[in-house]
């Protein structure tokens, strides 16, 4: 994956007085291929040198529905339980071989298995699919801190309510592929809005197609 | 291995096999299968729509160049079934389709068929690039214009397939077809103009073709799926033919007067070993339509007599509901 990286730090002086841990930090992520804002990427930020705020595990679900994953991301604080409801009328089959986590759930249908969570205690990415419909896939960001972001259609990640301070940058996207996150460092000052803009050229998004041909399986 | 499933040679002998009820019955059966899907487990199952056009080179496998015709076509199908996962890496698709086939150049191919199908996937392993065998099991009836050309078809597909990458999927395997026909017309060779006295089977719709196939799919970014495939097929082909031809004559298995020209050509099966190739581009119009472009091209060897060819060019639009 060629990845080039441009950044542009610009703090801006904020009007008005900054209150305790009133910092903001906006990420504009820039798609060099698209030429447009970068949709779903994970931005994290980890305290370096100041006090690492509690991390707060969370019950969450991802859906099927119509043979598809809801949502393509999901980004979850470690420790965080999920479960994996089934909302079509027809068998799926959840699995992950992920180093993250790794894990099962065989066969089951609409309404089933609502109480059956998967704790992701580790942080990193975990790509999860079903083994029924080959094409579904979807990804689970287990940050390590509670400053976590996911950017919106725009590219934009914001992370507000900070401590002035020495961050740890991390962004991931699911185009890196296998790639570790990229990982940068960061000082959000007090009294000022800091606003990144990282421009990224991944590699496209190689997903196993769903359509059909005359030359496919019938069931799909 | 060729092998020929049935070799009873009849001079000036009429045997008409019923091939009309067993017809309806079959139709019958699959119509009451179709319809007795349960309308609540409807996304359990599937149908599937298709309508291909395009151009046929040779459609009636021509020795002699006189002998060849193109013809465009229209082809719809469409196929229905039901999806079980018995086990976690095992399933089975039950099917039933339809489909007619329209020559514009020359009605006497057009035929309908009805088809009923199997199909039990086992994975070796859980994941989508786990590899998977594929066995499949098939019966359909053609019914053409020209009872002679009527015939059961029966296949049996065992396939190993494996996805290496989100966009490249292979596959080989080995396949057999019988051709069973529901006619077996009279002929009287005296009338022919070839040596009096001189006979063969008259059932040219009664063969088996086994071969082996390898294919290969490739996903581009963009969604377009680009596919090859070759199959060598050691069977028969059945050749139309304006009489006489001597050499098809000597070395056919079988012949019959040909329905599709109105009896006035002759259908012969000659032993052949065969190349077929296929190529196409899939575009996906929707995550349930594709429009697919195909080129397919057919070279027949037949000992004795020589070698000759097919070519296909379609366009198919497919959806799945």
């Amino acid at each position: 994956m060629k990845l080039t990286i441009k950044i542009l730090l610009i703090p801006w002086l904020s009007i008005g007085a900054a209150t305790l841990y009133g910092e903001t930090l906006t990420v504009s992520l820039l798609d060099l291929r698209s030429e447009s804002g970068l949709y779903d990427a994970v931005v994290e930020i980890i305290p370096i040198r100041q006090m690492t705020p509690e991390v707060m595990p969370i019950e969450v679900s991802v859906d099927q529905v119509d043979k598809e994953f809801i949502s393509d991301v999901t980004v979850v604080p470690v420790g965080s339980r999920i479960n994996f409801p089934n909302s079509d009328e027809i068998l799926h089959h959840v699995y992950s071989f992920s180093q993250t986590k790794s894990f099962d759930i065989p066969l089951y249908g609409a309404g089933d298995n609502l109480d059956h969570f998967e704790t992701f205690d580790r942080p990193g990415v975990v790509v999860i699919g079903c083994n029924i419909h080959d094409w579904m896939l979807a990804y689970i960001y287990v940050a390590e801190s509670a400053l976590v972001s996911k950017s919106d259609e725009l590219g934009k990640a914001r992370l507000e309510n900070l401590e002035p301070g020495h961050y740890q940058l991390k962004i991931w996207h699911a185009r890196m592929g296998d790639d570790p996150p990229l990982i940068k460092e960061v000082d959000v000052a007090a009294g000022l809005d800091t606003n990144l803009t990282i421009a990224l050229d991944l590699a496209p998004e190689r997903r196993i197609r769903r359509a059909p041909s005359s030359t496919s399986g019938r069931y799909r | 291995m060729l092998t020929k499933t049935r070799h009873i040679y009849k001079t000036g002998e009429t045997v008409r096999r019923t091939g009309s009820k067993p017809a309806s019955r079959l139709c019958q059966t699959l119509l009451l299968s179709l319809f007795s899907i349960p309308l609540s487990a409807w996304c359990n199952e599937f149908m599937e729509l298709s309508v291909a056009s395009g151009y046929e080179q040779n459609l009636p496998r021509g020795y002699l160049d006189k002998d060849v015709q193109s013809s465009e076509f229209v082809q719809t199908s469409v196929s229905a079934g039901k999806f079980f996962q018995p086990r976690v890496n095992t399933s089975v698709v039950l099917s039933a389709g339809g489909s007619h086939h329209l020559y514009f150049n020359q009605h006497g191919f057009d035929y309908s068929s009805l088809s009923l199908g199997v199909a039990i996937q086992h994975k070796l392993g859980m994941g989508a690039y786990t590899p998977r065998i594929n066995l499949s099991l098939s019966a359909a009836r053609e019914d053409s214009r020209g009872a002679q050309r009527d015939r059961d078809l029966y296949g049996i597909d065992l396939t190993l397939s494996r996805r290496l990458s989100a966009g490249l999927n292979f596959s080989v395997g080995l396949s057999s077809a019988t051709s069973r026909g529901l006619d077996e017309p009279a002929v009287d060779f005296d009338a022919l103009p070839y040596r009096q006295g001189v006979t063969r089977p008259t059932d040219p719709m009664d063969y088996r073709n086994n071969s082996l196939f390898a294919g290969v799919d490739y996903t581009l970014n963009s969604g377009w799926q680009l596919s090859a495939g070759y199959r060598y097929q050691d069977g028969y082909v059945v050749s139309s033919a304006v009489p006489p031809v001597v050499d098809l004559f000597i070395y056919t298995e079988a012949v019959a007067l040909d329905p599709a020209y109105d009896h006035q050509r002759l259908m012969y099966l000659m032993e052949s070993r065969a190349d077929l190739w296929t190529t196409a581009i899939s575009i996906p119009l929707s995550r349930d339509t594709a429009v697919d472009i195909g080129y397919n091209w057919q070279n027949f060897a037949v000992e004795y007599v020589g070698g000759y060819d097919n070519s296909q060019f379609l366009v198919t639009l497919v959806h799945q509901f």
